[in-house]
C-alpha cells in the first residue's frame, strides 16, 4: 500500500476520466450527472493524497512512497515516483485546488461538460505525476502530458481570443520543454540512466558533468540552461512571460485557477529540484543573473498590473510579480529565502487561485471584467466583497494571512544571502515590489468593491450563493492558519530545502537525502 | 578476368533455401491467387479478394515470426543475396502492417468508389512483397529488383481513380520522378560494380558484405565514391529527402486517401531498410580515416547530416502553410524522413557494435511508430474526405470536432502522436532516434532536430484547432464510420498507446543480435 | 589509391568520347557519301507510308495499344525460355545435377506466365467490345450469305 498510494493517486483521476466516458453511454445519463462523478473523484483522490501526511513523523528528510520499478529496459527508463519535502505540499496543493476548480464550473461550464471534466481529471493526474516522480523521463511524460488538457481547456471553453492565447501556451510551453528533453537525453547519454536519484548520486561521488567533460564547464552550462529555460518559461520568469496574461485571462476560471496554483508551480519546483541539485556550480555562477531577473520581474509585474484595465488580467500580471519573488527566494541559497520560496508557492497557489476564482464569479454575473464596469459592489453584494477583500489583502502579504510570511521569508534571505553583492539593494528593490503589490491590488478594490454604486447593472447582482461560499471557505481558512500557524508547513519540508541548499552551495557533500543536515546558515526561521 | 568469371561460376553449388524467403513467397502467391480469383469471380464475391489478401498477410506475418523466433537454420541463402536479421524481420512486419492496414482501410473505398478491388488488392501485395525483397536483399540487385516490384505497382495505385485528373497527376508525376530516381540507384549500383573490381584480377560484386569487403582494394575508388552519391541520391528521391523531395506533396495530394497512407508508411520504411543496409553495411566505419573505406565513410555521413537537417527544416516549414490536410501530412512526412535520418546518422557514425545495434533498432522502431500513427491519421482523413476525396481541406475540418467527438479525437491523438508528445508513439520513437544521434556524439544535429518538432507543434495543432475551437458554419453530417475501418482504428490507437507506454517487447525484437552484424559470407 | 585522381576518369571520358564520335561520325558520313536525289516524294517528311495530310491528332483505338503492350510483356517473358533452353543441357548433366531444380523454376514461371494470361483474357483485353463483335458476326453472317448466293447461281447456271 505504501508502495503504490503514489500510483494510485496518479490513477484515480484517471480512473474518474474512464468512469465519465463510460456514463456517456450509458441510457439514463444526463449532462449533470458529469459533474458529480468528477467532484466524487477528485475528492476521493484529495482525501487519499491526505494519507501521504501519515509519513509525517520522518519530516519528509528522505523520499517516502518511494516506487521504483523497470519500464523500458532498452534504454532503462525506471517508474521511480516518490515524495518529500518539496514536493509534498505542492502536491496537497494540487489535490485542494481541483475538486475547488470543479466546483467553481458547475454553472459556468454549460456546454460539452463530458470533455471539460475529462480534460480536468487528466490534467490533475499528469499535475500529480509532475510532482511526485523522480525518472527523468517520467517527469518530461507528465510534464509534457499536463499541456495538453491545459491547451484543450483554454482553446475550447476559453474567452474570445482563446485560440491565440491557446496557441501561445502550448507553442511557448512546448519549445521550453523540447529543449529540457535533449538535456534529459544528454544526461542520460553520461549516466545510462534517467532515474534523478541515481545521477545525483553519480555526481555526489565526484561524476559530474564537468568532470565527465574532463574540466570543461561548457556543456554543464548549456545543460542548466536547457533545463532552465523550460522552467523559466513555466514559472515565467520575466522576459519569457509574454504568453501567460494571454493564457491567464482567455482560460475559463478553472483553467485560470489551476494554471496559476499549480502549472506555474511546475516550473519553480523543477528549477528546485533539478537545476540546483544536478548542476550547483553553475547555479552558483547564474545566480545572480537570475535574480536580476526576478527583480525586473517582480516590478515590471506589479507595474504592468497597475495599468490594466481588466480584473483578471490585473491578477494576471500580478502573478508574474509573485512568482518573481518565487525564483528571487529559491536563488539566494539561504534557508529563509528557499523555505519562504517555497511556502510562497503555496501562498501564490492560495491566494491567487481565491482571486480567480472571485473574478470568476462576478464575470458569471456581469459577463465583464473591466474595473471601470462596477464600483461599490460592496453594497450589492457584501459576503463577496469580504471574500474579495480578504484574498486581495492576503495576496498583497498583510501580516497574519499567509502572503506576509513567504515574502517576509524571501526578503529576510535575500538580505542573508552572499551569492550577490549588495544584498540590501536586491531586497530594497523586491520591496518595492510589495508596495506596488499593495498599491496596484488596494485601487483595484477602491474601483470595483467600494465607492458609490455607479452603475444601474451593479445594483440588482445576487450574492454568493452557498456552493460558492463553500468553495472559497477552505481558502480562506488556508490563508489564515498558513498566515498565523506556518510552522508545520515550513517544519516537513525544512529537511529536503536544506538538503538542496547543502547541495548547491557544497557541491561535493551536499544533496544525499541520506546524509544529516550540514551547518546550517544561523538559526531556521521558525524557532 | 573472364577466366576468373567463369572460374566463379564454376563454383557455384545452388544455395537454394526457399524457407527464408518464406513470407516474400507467401505474399506473392498470394497475390497470384487474388488476381485469379478476381478474374473468375462475380462481381458480388469481389469482398473476396480483400479476405483473401488479409489472409496472405497474416500468414507472411505468421512465417516472420516463426523466423524471428524458431530459426536455426543459416542466416543467408542465394549467396548472400538474401539476408536474415533484425533489421530485415523488423522492416519486413512494418511492411506487413501497414499492407494489412492498408487494406482494411480501402475495402469500403474501394466499394464506395467502385473501383477494382481485385487489381487493387493484387497490386498491394505485389508492393509489399517488393518491400520486403527490399529488406531482406543482402545485394544490390535484389534490392533493385524488390524496389521496381514496388514502385510499379505504386504507381498504378496511385492512379488509381481513372477518372479523377489529381489522381492521373499524382501517378505520371510519381512515374516520372520514381523512374528517374530508380535510373540513379541503377546507375549508382553499376558505378559501384564496376569499382569493386579488384587488381588480383576479382570482376566486380553487388554483393553488400562483399563490397565492405573490398573498398580498400578497389581498383576504381574514385568511382565508388560517384557510384554511393548517386544510389545516395536515389534512396534520397524514395524515401522523400530534400532536396529530393518536391515529388512528395503533389503526389500524396492527388493520390487516393489510402494509397497515400500506404505510400507514406510502405515505400518509406522499405527505402529506409535498402538505405541503411547499403550504407551502414555497405561502406562501414572504420577507425582508420585514411583509407578509401574511411573517406567515403565520412563523406557520405556528412552528405547525409546536412540530407538530415535540410529534410527535417523544409518538411517542418512547408507544412506551416498547407491548407490542404493530405499535403500538410506528405510535408509532415518529409519532416519525419528527417527525423529517421538522425538516427541513420548515429547507425553510420558510430563503430561500436551495441550503439550501432541499437541506432539500427531505433530507425526501424521510429518507423514503425510512425507506419501506426500515420495510417490511423489517413484512415480517419479517408473517412471525413468522403468519397472522390473532396473535403481535405482544413476549412472541412472547421468545428467537427464535437459532431463526431470519435474521429475527432482519434486523430487529434494521431496528431499529438506525430508531434511526439509523450505517453504516444511518437514520443519513443523520437526518444530513441534522438538517444542514438546523443550516443554517438551528434549534439547539434538533435538540437535542431528538437527545435523542428517545436516548429511541427504549429501544424499539428492547427488541425486540433480546427476541429475543437472554430465553430462550423454550414452544415455538417458525421460520415458513417465501417467496422473494417473501426478495426484499424483500434489497432492504431492502441498501438500508439503500446508503443508509447510499453515498447519493452517491441524494442527487444528489433535489436539485432548479435549486435549489428551483418551476415557475411 | 586514396588521392583523388582525375586521370580515373579517363575511361569514362574515352567511352563518351566515343558514344559521341560514333553518332557525329554517321550523320556527317550521310550527309558527304550519300546520294541524293531531290524528288517531290523524298522531300516530303517521312510518316510512315501515309500521306502526310490533315490532322496529326487521329486517334486510335486504346485496344491497339492494350495488345501492343500485352504482346511486348509476354514477348520479352518468353525470351527467356531460350536461354533457359541453352544452359539446360549443362546443368542438367551430371556435373551440375541440377535438373529438378532448373526444370521446377521453368515451370514455376511458366505458370507464372500463363496465369497472367489467363487474367488478361478474362479481363476481356482481347475482347473489342459487343458491338464490334456483333458487327464482325454480321459481317461474317453477310459474307456467308453473299458465298451460299453466288454457290446457288453457279450451281443454277
Amino acid at each position: 500500500m505504501q508502495q503504490y498510494l503514489l500510483t494510485i493517486l496518479i490513477l484515480t483521476p484517471v480512473a474518474g476520466m474512464l468512469a465519465l466516458v463510460g456514463h456517456s453511454f450509458a441510457p439514463y445519463k444526463r449532462e449533470t450527472h458529469y459533474r458529480w462523478i468528477t467532484l466524487g473523484f477528485s475528492v476521493i483522490t484529495f482525501a487519499v493524497s491526505l494519507l501521504l501526511l501519515q509519513a509525517a513523523h520522518t519530516n519528509f528528510s528522505s523520499f517516502q512512497f518511494e516506487q521504483n520499478v523497470s519500464w523500458i529496459n532498452a534504454i532503462s527508463a525506471r517508474y521511480h515516483l516518490g515524495v518529500d519535502g518539496l514536493s509534498l505540499w505542492l502536491v496537497l496543493l494540487t489535490t485542494l485546488l481541483v475538486p475547488i476548480s470543479i466546483l467553481s464550473s458547475w454553472t459556468s461550464i454549460d456546454k460539452r461538460e463530458l470533455s471539460f471534466y475529462a480534460f480536468m481529471l487528466i490534467l490533475e493526474s499528469a499535475m500529480i505525476g509532475v510532482f511526485v516522480s523522480l525518472d527523468l523521463l517520467i517527469f518530461y511524460l507528465f510534464f509534457e502530458a499536463s499541456l495538453v488538457p491545459m491547451f484543450f481547456l483554454i482553446g475550447i471553453w476559453g474567452g474570445e481570443r482563446r485560440i491565440y492565447a491557446a496557441v501561445k501556451f502550448f507553442i511557448y510551453t512546448a519549445v521550453g520543454s523540447l529543449l529540457m528533453l535533449a538535456g534529459i537525453i544528454v544526461l542520460y547519454v553520461f549516466y545510462q540512466t534517467f532515474d534523478y536519484t541515481v545521477i545525483l548520486g553519480a555526481m555526489r561521488s565526484g561524476q559530474t558533468i564537468s568532470a565527465l567533460t574532463k574540466g570543461n564547464q561548457t556543456l554543464e552550462f548549456w545543460l542548466f540552461l536547457a533545463f532552465a529555460f523550460a522552467f523559466f518559461i513555466k514559472v515565467p520568469l520575466w522576459p519569457f512571460h509574454t504568453w501567460l496574461p494571454d493564457a491567464h485571462t482567455e482560460a475559463p476560471t478553472a483553467g485560470s485557477v489551476i494554471l496559476a496554483g499549480i502549472l506555474l508551480k511546475m516550473g519553480t519546483y523543477g528549477l528546485m529540484r533539478f537545476n540546483l541539485t544536478l548542476f550547483p556550480s553553475i547555479s552558483r555562477i547564474m545566480a545572480p543573473y537570475i535574480i536580476i531577473l526576478a527583480i525586473i520581474g517582480i516590478i515590471y509585474g506589479a507595474l504592468v498590473a497597475m495599468v490594466q484595465p481588466d480584473v483578471k488580467r490585473l491578477v494576471a500580471y500580478s502573478s508574474v510579480s509573485h512568482m518573481g519573488f518565487v525564483v528571487l527566494g529559491m536563488f539566494s541559497f539561504t534557508e529563509w529565502g528557499m523555505q519562504g520560496s517555497l511556502y510562497q508557492m503555496l501562498n501564490h497557489g492560495v491566494s491567487t487561485g481565491a482571486l480567480f476564482l472571485i473574478v470568476g464569479m462576478i464575470y458569471e454575473r456581469r459577463h465583464t471584467r473591466e474595473i471601470s464596469e462596477f464600483g461599490g459592489l460592496s453594497m450589492s453584494m457584501p459576503v463577496f466583497s469580504t471574500f474579495f477583500v480578504i484574498a486581495s489583502l492576503s495576496s498583497i502579504g498583510l501580516p497574519f494571512l499567509n502572503g506576509f510570511i513567504g515574502e517576509f521569508l524571501i526578503m529576510l534571505g535575500t538580505w542573508m544571502t552572499e551569492i550577490i553583492r549588495y544584498a540590501w539593494i536586491a531586497t530594497m528593490l523586491a520591496g518595492t515590489g510589495v508596495i506596488l503589490s499593495a498599491v496596484y491590488l488596494l485601487w483595484m478594490l477602491q474601483r470595483v468593491v467600494f465607492g458609490p454604486l455607479k452603475n444601474e447593472k451593479n445594483a440588482r447582482l445576487t450574492d454568493l450563493n452557498y456552493r460558492e461560499i463553500g468553495l472559497l471557505i477552505p481558502l480562506l481558512i488556508l490563508m489564515l492558519l498558513m498566515g498565523v500557524y506556518p510552522r508545520p508547513f515550513l517544519d516537513l519540508s525544512r529537511a529536503s530545502v536544506e538538503t538542496v541548499r547543502s547541495r548547491v552551495l557544497h557541491t561535493e557533500s551536499g544533496g544525499s537525502y541520506t546524509v544529516e543536515r550540514l551547518n546550517p546558515q544561523g538559526v531556521s526561521p521558525n524557532r | 578476368m573472364n577466366l576468373s568469371l567463369a572460374l566463379q561460376i564454376q563454383n557455384v553449388s545452388p544455395d537454394v533455401n526457399l524457407l527464408l524467403i518464406l513470407p516474400e513467397l507467401i505474399v506473392c502467391t498470394a497475390g497470384v491467387i487474388v488476381m485469379m480469383v478476381d478474374a473468375f469471380a462475380r462481381p458480388r464475391q469481389r469482398w473476396m479478394t480483400g479476405g483473401l489478401a488479409l489472409v496472405g498477410l497474416v500468414a507472411a506475418m505468421a512465417a516472420s515470426f516463426w523466423m524471428w523466433s524458431g530459426w536455426a537454420g543459416p542466416r543467408e541463402a542465394f549467396h548472400g543475396m538474401i539476408v536474415l536479421d533484425e533489421l530485415r524481420l523488423g522492416f519486413t512486419f512494418i511492411a506487413l502492417l501497414v499492407s494489412a492496414l492498408t487494406v482494411l482501410v480501402s475495402m469500403v473505398w474501394v466499394e464506395g468508389e467502385n473501383l477494382p478491388a481485385g487489381e487493387f488488392h493484387s497490386l498491394l501485395l505485389f508492393a509489399t512483397s517488393g518491400m520486403m525483397l527490399m529488406a531482406s536483399g543482402g545485394d544490390l540487385v535484389i534490392i533493385f529488383l524488390g524496389l521496381e516490384i514496388l514502385s510499379i505497382a505504386t504507381y498504378v495505385m496511385a492512379g488509381f481513380r481513372r477518372t479523377d485528373l489529381r489522381s492521373n497527376e499524382s501517378s505520371l508525376k510519381y512515374f516520372i520522378l520514381g523512374s528517374f530516381s530508380s535510373a540513379f540507384l541503377l546507375y549508382g549500383i553499376a558505378l559501384v560494380y564496376g569499382a569493386t573490381a579488384t587488381r588480383t584480377g576479382l570482376a566486380g560484386t553487388t554483393n553488400i558484405a562483399e563490397i565492405a569487403n573490398r573498398l580498400d582494394v578497389s581498383l576504381y575508388p574514385p568511382l565508388l565514391f560517384a557510384g554511393a552519391a548517386m544510389m545516395l541520391v536515389g534512396f534520397g528521391f524514395k524515401i522523400a529527402t530534400a532536396p529530393f523531395h518536391v515529388w512528395t506533396p503533389d503526389v500524396y495530394e492527388g493520390a487516393p486517401t489510402p494509397v497515400t497512407a500506404f505510400m507514406a508508411a510502405g515505400p518509406k520504411a522499405a527505402g529506409f531498410a535498402s538505405f541503411l543496409r547499403v550504407f551502414v553495411f555497405g561502406f562501414p566505419f572504420v577507425a582508420t580515416v585514411a583509407s578509401v573505406q574511411g573517406q567515403i565513410h565520412a563523406a557520405w555521413l556528412g552528405a547525409l547530416v546536412v540530407l538530415a537537417i535540410i529534410t527535417m527544416t523544409i518538411g517542418n516549414v512547408g507544412a506551416i502553410v498547407q491548407n490542404n490536410v493530405k499535403r500538410m501530412l506528405a510535408y509532415s512526412s518529409i519532416a519525419h524522413a528527417g527525423y529517421a535520418l538522425v538516427g541513420f546518422v548515429a547507425a553510420g557514425a558510430t563503430g561500436d557494435p551495441v550503439f550501432k545495434s541499437e541506432a539500427l533498432s531505433s530507425v526501424a522502431f521510429y518507423m514503425l511508430t510512425y507506419a501506426v500513427m500515420n495510417l490511423g491519421a489517413f484512415a480517419v482523413v479517408t473517412l471525413i474526405a468522403r468519397s472522390g476525396d473532396r473535403r481535405t481541406d482544413f476549412e472541412d475540418y472547421n468545428g467537427i470536432g464535437f459532431q463526431s467527438p470519435g474521429l475527432a479525437f482519434t486523430l487529434s491523438l494521431f496528431m499529438l502522436s506525430l508531434l511526439g508528445l509523450p505517453l504516444t508513439a511518437g514520443f519513443m520513437g523520437k526518444i530513441m532516434v534522438f538517444r542514438a544521434a546523443l550516443n554517438a556524439g551528434y549534439y547539434s544535429l538533435v538540437v535542431i532536430a528538437v527545435l523542428n518538432t517545436a516548429i511541427s507543434a504549429y501544424y499539428y495543432l492547427r488541425l486540433i484547432i480546427v476541429m475543437f475551437f472554430r465553430e462550423r458554419t454550414t452544415s455538417w453530417s458525421a460520415p458513417r464510420v465501417p467496422a473494417s475501418v473501426i478495426v484499424v482504428l483500434i489497432i492504431t490507437v492502441l498501438g500508439v498507446f503500446y508503443l508509447g507506454l510499453f515498447p519493452n517487447r517491441v524494442l527487444d525484437a528489433f535489436k539485432t543480435r548479435p549486435p549489428a552484424v551483418m551476415a557475411t559470407r | 589509391m586514396t588521392r583523388f585522381d582525375l586521370r580515373d576518369y579517363l575511361p569514362v571520358l574515352l567511352m563518351f568520347v566515343v558514344a559521341a564520335g560514333f553518332a557525329v561520325t554517321n550523320i556527317l558520313l550521310t550527309q558527304l557519301v550519300g546520294q541524293r536525289k531531290q524528288t517531290r516524294t523524298k522531300l516530303m517528311p517521312y510518316e510512315c507510308g501515309k500521306d502526310p495530310v490533315g490532322s496529326a491528332r487521329e486517334r486510335f483505338s486504346v485496344k491497339f495499344y492494350l495488345i501492343a503492350m500485352i504482346f511486348i510483356l509476354f514477348d520479352i517473358e518468353v525470351i527467356f525460355l531460350v536461354p533457359w533452353a541453352v544452359v539446360f543441357k549443362t546443368l542438367a548433366g551430371p556435373e551440375y545435377g541440377l535438373r529438378n531444380l532448373v526444370y521446377t523454376e521453368m515451370m514455376v514461371f511458366v505458370i507464372l506466365l500463363l496465369a497472367g494470361y489467363i487474367y488478361v483474357v478474362k479481363k476481356g483485353a482481347f475482347d473489342w467490345g459487343e458491338r464490334a463483335r456483333h458487327e464482325a458476326e454480321a459481317e461474317a453472317r453477310a459474307l456467308e450469305d453473299l458465298r451460299k448466293k453466288e454457290l446457288a447461281a453457279r450451281r443454277a447456271a
